[in-house]
C-alpha cells in the first residue's frame, strides 16, 4: 500500500510526485518546470525553500509550497 | 553577417514591427540561461534596437541578420520563458507574438535550446512546434556539451521534432553560418510538414516522425494523461534521452557542492553579504575616475560654450539650465555602467537565483517576495530601471509592494547630497565620511523594509506568493553580453536625461531667472542690508547679486511661501526652495544651494560650496548648516521621493496615477517626519 508525505516532511534523497494540492496558478508555475503528478524528484537541499530536481533542473520551492506537494511513500 | 542598427530601427519603429523593409520576421524563443540573448548578439552583431513590446514595459530587442547576399531578416528575442502556457507577463508576450495576437504572425520561429541540458529545454519547443509555423530548433552551447562528454545526434532530433536542427555555440560561433543558411532554406520552403535535410549528400532528406506523437503507455504518468506539462515534459525527457548519442550522464556533483554553501543558512548570508560589499565598492571604485573627467568635462564645455555665446539669457540658458542640469544628472553614467555590468555578470554567472534564495525568508516577512531582490538591488543605481524590472514577479499584489518601496533605495542621484553633507559634517575625517553614506543606505533599506511590512499590514493585505525559482546551471558569464546590456541600460538613462531632465532643467532655470532684478532694486537691497558695495570684491559681489536676483525670481518667492512649511525640519528658506526645485530631480538640490548661497551657477568645486554653505548664518548670526539641519536634510532626501521621472514610470507600471501619487504622499511624509524626528533629537544633544 501506498501513503503520502509532503515535500517539506519528506526524508530521503528522491521520490515521486503523488499528488499536488495547491493554487491553479501555483500548479501551473510548478508544472512548466517539471513538476507534476508522477514525477521523479531527488531532494538537493532541505529546509526553506528547499532545492529539487527534477526534469533536468533545480527548482527552489518555498516552504509553504512544499507542504501542498505530496510525495509518494512506498511501503516495503 | 552584417546588421544594420538603422534598418533595424527603421524596421520596428512601424507599427506592425514588420514589413517596412519587406525582411521577414524570426522570433527566437527558449528558456531562460540557453544563451538566447548570446545568440542573438553575435546574429546582429551587436546591433539592435531595444523597445517595448506594445503596452509594456519588457524589453523587445530588434535586429537585422543577412542570411546571404540576398535575403535579411529582421530577428526580434522574445523574452526567455518555460512555457507559452502560464500568465507571467513575458509569457503573455512571447505567446502573443508567435501567435500574432497584436502583431502579424512571425514568418518563423527559431527556438534555442541548451545542449548541456535538452531534457529541460526541449519543452518550449515542443510547445512552438505546437504552434504549426516553420520552426528551426539551435542546440546552443554545442561545443560545452562536447567538452562535458556529450554528443548529440542531430539528425534524430531533427527527424523527431519534425523540424530542422542545427548545433551552434554562441560563445564560439560555431553553426552559425548553417544556422543562417538553414534559416533561408526554411523561409523560402513550403510550408509544414517539412524535409529535414540530413545535411549529407548521401542521404536524402526524410519526411519528419511526427513531433507531436501521442506517448507511449509505458511512458505517459497515469494521473496525468490529458496534463499537457506531464505529457511535455515526459516527451522531452525521452527525447533528450534518444537524441544523445554518448549515454553518459554529466555530473552536477560540483555544483551541487557549490550551491550547498552558497545557499546554506549559515554560509550563505556572509557569501551573500560579501558579494554585495565587494558588487558594491567595485562599482563606486571604478566609476569615480570617468565621474570625475565626466564633471570636468561638463565644466569645460560649459566654459567654452560660454565663450562662444555672447553674456546674456540665452548664455545662460544653455550653459546653467542645459548643460548644468543635464550634465549634472549625466556624470552618474559610469556608476549606472559598471552597476548592471556587474549585475549582468552575477545574473549569467548563475549567483543571482542562489541569493534569491538564501534572502527570500528575510524579504517574505515584510511581505516582499524573494523576486524583488534584484529590482532593489538595481535601485541603488537608479529606480526607473528597478521598477521596470518588476516585471520579473508575477503576483499583482507582491509587484505594487516591490514598486512602492524600490525608490527608498539610495539611487545614484542621492550621492551629490550625501557627498555634501558629509563634507560638512566631518570635514577630513574620510572614515567618519564612509560611515555617514553607509547609514544612509542602510535608513533607507530599513525604511523600504518597515514600509513593506506596514504595506502587508493595511494596503496590500496577504503574503507575498511563495518563491518557485528555477535555479540556472553555473557558467562563465559573457563579457560581450554584459557590456551589451550595460549599454542598453546606459542608453535608456540617456534619453531620460535628453529629454525629461532636460525639460525640467529649462523649467527651473527659467522659474530662477524671472522676473529680472533691476540695477536699481539690486542697490536698493544692498543699501538696506548695510552692505558697502564698493568695500566687497568682484567675485563676492557677483555671489550676491545672483542670490539677490534668486530671492527676486518665482523660485525665491515660492521659497518664501513654502518656508514655514519647512522651519520644523531645520530647514532656511534657500533649502526650502533646494527641496521644492529637487522636487523633479534630487540632485538639483545641489546645484540649487550653490545658487542660492551666492556662489556661481554650477559648483566648480563641492568643497567651496561646502565651505560656503558650512559658514552661511541667518540674519542674527546664527548657523545656518547645524549638525542638526544637516542630519535633517540628509534624513529629507535618503527618504523623500523627489523624482519626477521614477513616478512616470510608477504611473506606467501599476496602470494608475493613484499609486504614484501614494508614493509621492508617503514617502514626503516619511521623509519630513523622519527628519523632523533626526532634526529636534539632534539638536537636544548638540
Amino acid at each position: 500500500m501506498n501513503s503520502e508525505i509532503t515535500l517539506n516532511h519528506f526524508i530521503g534523497t528522491s521520490g515521486e510526485i503523488a499528488r499536488m494540492d495547491l493554487p491553479e496558478a501555483c500548479a501551473i508555475r510548478l508544472k512548466s518546470l517539471g513538476l507534476f503528478e508522477g514525477q521523479k524528484v531527488q531532494l538537493s537541499r532541505a529546509g526553506n525553500p528547499m532545492i529539487v530536481k527534477a526534469a533536468g533542473g533545480k527548482i527552489a520551492v518555498a516552504g509553504d509550497i512544499a507542504k501542498g506537494i505530496y510525495m509518494r511513500v512506498a511501503h516495503s | 553577417m552584417s546588421a544594420s542598427v538603422d534598418s533595424a530601427a527603421s524596421e520596428s519603429s512601424d507599427a506592425s514591427g514588420k514589413k517596412s523593409s519587406g525582411d521577414k520576421v524570426v522570433a527566437m524563443l527558449g528558456n531562460p540561461n540557453v544563451g538566447k540573448t548570446s545568440m542573438f548578439n553575435r546574429l546582429t552583431n551587436l546591433l539592435a534596437k531595444t523597445s517595448n513590446f506594445p503596452g509594456t514595459t519588457i524589453d523587445r530587442r530588434v535586429g537585422r541578420v543577412e542570411l546571404n547576399d540576398r535575403q535579411s531578416i529582421s530577428l526580434v528575442d522574445l523574452p526567455g520563458v518555460y512555457t507559452l502556457g502560464a500568465s507571467s507577463p513575458e509569457e503573455k508576450v512571447a505567446r502573443d507574438f508567435v501567435l500574432g495576437e497584436n502583431e502579424e504572425v512571425p514568418d518563423a520561429l527559431l527556438v534555442v535550446v541548451d545542449a548541456t541540458n535538452l531534457q529541460r529545454t526541449l519543452f518550449v519547443a515542443r510547445e512552438a512546434l505546437q504552434q504549426g509555423r516553420p520552426t528551426i530548433v539551435a542546440v546552443n552551447f554545442i561545443e560545452s556539451a562536447r567538452r562535458r562528454g556529450l554528443e548529440i545526434d542531430l539528425n534524430t532530433l531533427g527527424r523527431k521534432l519534425g523540424c530542422p536542427v542545427v548545433g551552434v555555440s554562441a560563445r564560439t560561433g560555431e553553426g552559425f553560418d548553417r544556422l543562417k543558411s538553414q534559416l533561408a532554406i526554411l523561409l523560402a520552403g513550403p510550408a509544414l510538414p517539412l524535409l529535414i535535410s540530413s545535411g549529407s549528400p548521401e542521404c536524402p532528406p526524410t519526411p519528419a516522425e511526427n513531433v507531436l506523437t501521442v506517448l507511449t503507455d509505458d511512458e505517459s504518468c497515469g494521473s496525468c494523461r490529458v496534463c499537457p506539462y506531464a505529457d511535455g515534459h515526459q516527451w522531452a525527457s525521452a527525447l533528450a534521452r534518444e537524441s544523445i548519442r554518448d549515454g553518459s550522464v554529466v555530473s552536477d556533483e560540483t555544483a551541487d557542492r557549490v550551491d550547498y554553501f552558497l545557499t546554506n543558512r549559515f554560509i550563505g548570508p556572509v557569501v551573500f553579504a560579501a558579494v554585495m560589499v565587494l558588487a558594491f565598492s567595485l562599482v563606486f571604485w571604478f566609476a569615480q575616475v570617468p565621474m570625475e573627467w565626466m564633471d570636468s568635462g561638463f565644466g569645460m564645455l560649459a566654459s567654452f560654450v560660454s565663450g562662444l555665446l555672447p553674456e546674456g539669457d540665452f548664455q545662460s540658458l544653455v550653459v546653467d539650465g542645459i548643460i548644468g542640469g543635464v550634465g549634472g544628472v549625466m556624470v552618474f553614467l559610469p556608476q549606472i555602467l559598471i552597476l548592471f555590468f556587474m549585475l549582468a555578470l552575477l545574473e549569467d554567472s548563475g549567483y543571482l537565483a542562489r541569493a534569491v534564495v538564501v534572502v527570500d525568508r528575510w524579504m517574505r516577512r515584510v511581505g516582499l517576495p524573494g523576486q524583488a531582490f534584484v529590482p532593489l538591488l538595481a535601485a541603488h543605481a537608479c529606480a526607473i530601471p528597478a521598477i521596470m524590472a518588476t516585471k520579473v514577479i508575477e503576483n499583482r499584489r507582491d509587484r505594487l509592494a516591490a514598486i512602492m518601496v524600490i525608490p527608498l533605495m539610495t539611487c545614484s542621484a542621492r550621492l551629490p547630497v550625501y557627498a555634501i553633507i558629509a563634507a560638512m559634517l566631518f570635514p577630513g575625517s574620510p572614515l567618519s565620511a564612509a560611515i555617514l553614506f553607509a547609514s544612509a543606505y542602510l535608513l533607507g533599506m530599513v525604511a523600504a523594509f518597515v514600509v513593506a511590512f506596514l504595506l502587508k499590514m493595511t494596503l496590500l493585505p496577504g503574503e507575498a506568493s511563495h518563491l518557485i525559482l528555477d535555479l540556472p546551471p553555473y557558467r562563465t558569464p559573457s563579457l560581450r553580453n554584459a557590456l551589451r546590456y550595460a549599454y542598453e541600460r546606459g542608453w535608456m538613462f540617456l534619453r531620460d536625461a535628453g529629454t525629461v531632465i532636460l525639460m525640467i532643467s529649462i523649467v527651473i532655470w527659467a522659474l530662477s531667472t524671472y522676473p529680472k532684478l533691476s540695477d536699481e532694486r539690486f542697490e536698493e537691497q544692498m543699501a538696506s542690508r548695510s552692505v558697502a558695495v564698493e568695500q566687497i570684491g568682484e567675485e563676492e559681489l557677483d555671489g550676491l547679486r545672483a542670490a539677490a536676483e534668486q530671492e527676486h525670481a518665482i523660485i525665491g518667492r515660492l521659497g518664501r511661501v513654502v518656508a514655514p512649511v519647512f522651519e520644523p525640519i531645520g530647514f532656511d528658506w534657500k533649502i526650502s526652495v533646494g527641496v521644492m526645485t529637487s522636487f523633479a530631480a534630487r540632485e538639483v538640490v545641489v546645484s540649487t544651494l550653490s545658487i542660492l548661497y551666492g556662489l556661481g551657477p554650477e559648483p566648480e568645486d563641492e568643497s567651496t560650496l561646502k565651505d560656503r554653505l558650512s559658514s552661511a548664518t541667518y540674519p542674527d548670526g546664527t548657523k545656518v548648516f547645524t549638525t542638526a539641519t544637516c542630519v535633517s536634510l540628509l534624513v529629507f532626501f535618503v527618504l523623500a521621493m523627489q523624482c519626477l521621472p521614477t513616478q512616470a514610470v510608477t504611473k506606467k507600471e501599476t496602470g494608475s496615477w493613484k499609486w504614484a501619487a501614494f508614493q509621492f504622499g508617503y514617502m514626503t511624509l516619511l521623509a519630513y517626519g523622519a527628519a523632523f524626528v533626526a532634526y529636534h533629537a539632534v539638536s537636544a544633544f548638540t
